[in-house]
């Protein structure tokens, strides 16, 4: 019996000590929830990269996706603006501030019925396909105005395929290359 | 009765442990010989080299492509580590530079150019890269981390101590590894070595070779720093299995063969394959340093001259500075230690620097001047086993009898990691008071 209340005592006394730093008492071993952290989250491909500025990234990056809006739309739509300055509505008929609102929300959508595709012409953001051309997509709904045919040198990216074929079967990835 | 017979003899026997130990040598050639062979650094530059001929293909057809070079400069840099090759370095930063100048402000380019900027020794410029990426504020956390470390390189552990507790985060590698380094510049060597533990327990977690070697090497260098020779020697063997080409083991493993066994023989052997698959100075400056132990003094300044010859070349920068400046003090050559102490002040004031040009203003014979900087700059400021010594001989020299006493018997507690020569010297010193 004395013997379990003594460990019982030393057991107390590690933990008081283990508040200091580096101390010898410390558990070696660190536990599993605190050895990751977040550092990085993306939904729709370069959202983040492009209408989040650099000294937000960090905030950016560990904020919820339901908490993103409030947060980050404004920042959003400055930066859209800044980009496109004559922007009116893009070919959604979305306006700058509505458009911003739902970037800065960066999620991926998906349908769980019907064809996944990013933008096909008649689905918007049902998915992703490998074979997206997501970016010419994103620099159309920024640049291209109402009609889509606004400044016509910045709406496309120029990539239309991956450089080698992707595969009909898993990890329908290409081959590394 | 029979029992105190035994009890006796178990006396006798720890007795005899005690007395016997210190002659067994520590450093034996069976458990390392294996790892002295080029194979395993060709094997990791091999490596390194198809993935920088990947990447040299791809600038090659696409000039001028910044993914491509950034990727090209840290493979660069690792490769400079590797090889010793110093025109690698020069590769890496010419190629970051390229990036920067064109796309000015990317966090990721600005802190690789601080992290090479370090590994020149080039600490101002590397301070000016990381305030700037701190400023903009992505990757927090690692421009915190890496600004620390310029910190307690320029001496201001107020401003590095403030970093780190800005971003306190015990579990995290990155983190233990900088508050170990605080800990060792503040004089708490014991701390520091249970930082260096706690991070070597977490690269354990991790699985990643790569990190656990370095973390191991370096807590073997801080058991040598602690005295504790023989775990910082199985520190380096466990070091090496995890990267049979950790060359900063075998030298440490080289030095004990010398400071602890005194077997030269041994420590010049493993030195010279080091040499043999490794263009730095450094070797040299070691290999001197045994000539001077077996007091073969042509071949000391044979050894000597090779190191200055080579580690002044332009090419090295500042990289071996703080070595040059002390070899010319005790060569006589003051007025270039002076300069070098100077220009090593500027570019990092910390106590470190300010010994150099206090023992070289000493060896100029001023020795009331030399005195004043050891006080205002370095007397208490740093438990650095080189500063203690110089600091403990210049107040001997001004009479302060008592106060060298101290230094020099703190000095010589590191006795291990300042050799066998300065050991000598030390107890000379303290014999003279």
């Amino acid at each position: 019996m004395k013997n379990i209340l003594k460990t019982g005592f030393m057991a107390l006394t590690v933990m008081a000590l283990s508040f200091t730093a580096c101390n010898e008492d410390d558990p070696v071993t660190p536990t599993d929830d605190s050895r990751y952290m977040q550092e990085d989250q993306m939904g729709r491909p370069a959202i983040n990269t492009v209408f989040v500025s650099a000294g937000d990234k960090d905030d950016f990056n560990v904020t919820t996706p339901s908490k993103q809006g409030a947060a980050f739309a404004s920042k959003f739509n400055d930066k859209l603006l800044a980009l496109n300055p004559g922007y009116s509505t893009n070919a959604l008929g979305l306006d700058a501030a509505t458009f911003t609102g739902i970037l800065a929300t960066d999620v991926l959508t998906v349908a769980t019925q019907g064809k996944t595709t990013f933008f096909d012409g008649a689905n918007v953001l049902t998915g992703r396909a490998l074979a997206d051309d997501v970016i010419s997509v994103e620099l159309l709904l920024i640049f291209g105005g109402p009609e889509g045919t606004g400044n016509p040198g910045l709406t496309d990216d120029n990539v239309d395929a991956n450089d080698k074929a992707f595969l009909n079967t898993f990890p329908y990835l290409a081959t590394p290359h | 009765m029979k029992n105190i017979a035994f009890l006796i003899l178990f006396v006798l026997i720890v007795l005899a442990a005690i007395f016997i130990n210190p002659q067994i040598e520590i450093a034996h050639g069976t458990d390392y010989d294996h790892y002295l062979t080029e194979e395993h650094l060709q094997k990791n530059q091999k490596e390194l080299n198809s993935r920088i001929g990947f990447w040299e293909e791809k600038l090659a057809a696409a000039p001028g492509n910044f993914v491509f070079q950034k990727k090209l400069a840290g493979l660069y840099a690792s490769s400079f580590k590797l090889s010793g090759d110093i025109s690698q370095l020069h590769r890496s930063d010419s190629l970051l530079q390229q990036v920067n100048m064109r796309l000015p402000g990317q966090v990721g380019v600005l802190q690789s150019l601080a992290a090479n900027a370090i590994t020149r020794h080039a600490f101002l410029e590397s301070e000016s890269y990381i305030r700037e990426a701190f400023g903009i504020g992505q990757n927090k956390f690692a421009s915190s981390l890496m600004l620390a470390d310029v910190m307690l390189e320029r001496g201001n552990l107020l401003e590095a101590e403030l970093l780190l507790k800005d971003i306190t985060s015990r579990s995290h590698f990155d983190f233990l590894i900088r508050e170990a380094k605080l800990h060792d510049q503040s004089d708490e060597l014991d701390k520091a070595v249970r930082c260096m533990e706690k991070a070597a327990e977490l690269a354990k977690a991790s699985g990643d070779a790569g990190v656990i070697n370095w973390s191991l090497s370096n807590l073997a260098d801080m058991y040598g720093h602690q005295g504790k020779v023989k775990k910082a020697y199985e520190t380096y063997l466990e070091a090496l299995r995890y990267d049979p080409a950790d060359l900063h083991a075998l030298k440490g493993i080289a030095w004990i063969a010398f400071s602890k066994d005194k077997n030269t023989e041994e420590a010049r052997r493993i030195l010279t394959f080091l040499q043999s698959i490794h263009p730095v100075p450094d070797y040299d400056l070691l290999l001197a340093e045994i000539a001077a132990y077996e007091q073969n003094a042509p071949k000391e300044q044979e050894y000597q001259d090779a190191f200055v010859r080579e580690a002044s070349r332009p090419v090295y920068g500042n990289m071996y500075k703080s070595y040059l400046c002390q070899l010319k003090s005790n060569e006589g050559e003051v007025a270039e230690a002076l300069e070098i102490a100077t220009q090593e002040i500027r570019e990092r004031p910390h106590p470190m620097s300010y010994q150099l040009l206090a023992w070289a203003t000493f060896r100029k014979g001023d020795k009331a001047l030399a005195l004043d900087i050891m006080e205002k700059h370095v007397i208490g400021q740093t438990g650095e086993p080189n500063a203690l010594f110089h600091a403990g001989v210049i107040l001997k020299e001004n009479g302060r009898r008592k106060a060298a006493e101290a230094q020099l018997n703190a000095a010589l507690g590191a006795s291990f990691e300042l050799g066998p020569v300065v050991a000598k010297e030390i107890e000379t010193q303290l014999r003279q008071l």
